[in-house]
């Protein structure tokens, strides 16, 4: 099962892909979670229903969870 | 002189110019181009984590509505957050990193969406008594 994380900056977003056939692009993913949880940044995952979940390293299932998009840290402006 | 010679100090001052500014427009222009790549590319990933409702009402106005789980409902726009029902409140959040508008709106709705208190407790909350 492949999936996708999409990181937004500058840019609009870079994405980052993982194939769970292949351990090592999911230790990348674990790293962006890693790093996501360091910046104050929250990663969600898409539901079906133009909805997200809020979802983190521990609850991630790279097999189920394909979709994931980690958000700028947000403050009151 | 005559006036030949001030329409050559003329004309040598005018490509004299034109080649300082060449580069900064041309980094102007690149930039620019560069933005707005990222905001057609923010646009289109918000375009496909909104839900069908969402996704006319962004199209038409540019905002769109998210009801939170205790049913209060806003309305996402670009620069913040109204609160429609009920009415009277209205919320300054913004990213602390350089993303565009687009992205800010996807980070906002599903904050609100998932954790609408701490939506509340992050943005700066202003009285807000108009529908936008």
């Amino acid at each position: 099962m492949t999936g996708t994380i999409h990181v937004a900056d500058v840019d609009g977003d870079t994405t980052r892909t993982w194939d769970t056939a292949d351990p090592a692009t999911v230790r990348e993913i674990e790293e962006v979670f890693l790093e996501a949880q360091t910046a104050g940044r929250l990663v969600y995952r898409q539901t079906g229903d133009g909805r997200g979940e809020q979802v983190t390293l521990k609850t991630w299932n790279p097999e189920k969870d394909t979709e994931l998009f980690m958000a700028p840290r947000l403050a009151g402006g | 002189m005559t006036i030949a010679v001030w329409w050559a100090i003329g004309m040598a001052g005018v490509v004299g110019l034109a080649c300082c500014l060449r580069e900064p427009v041309r980094r102007t222009r690149a930039a620019w181009a560069r933005r707005h790549q990222a905001q057609r590319r923010a646009e289109a990933l918000l375009l496909g984590w909104l839900s069908p409702d969402q996704r006319r009402q962004y199209q038409a106005h540019g905002w769109f509505e998210v009801t939170t789980t205790r049913g209060y409902r806003y309305r996402v726009l670009r620069g913040g957050v109204v609160r429609l029902d009920p009415v009277g409140s209205g919320y300054c959040i913004e990213a602390t990193s350089p993303v565009p508008a687009a992205d800010e709106m996807l980070a906002n709705k599903l904050l609100l969406e998932t954790d609408e208190r701490r939506f509340l407790a992050t943005a700066h909350r202003y009285r807000y008594d108009r529908p936008a």
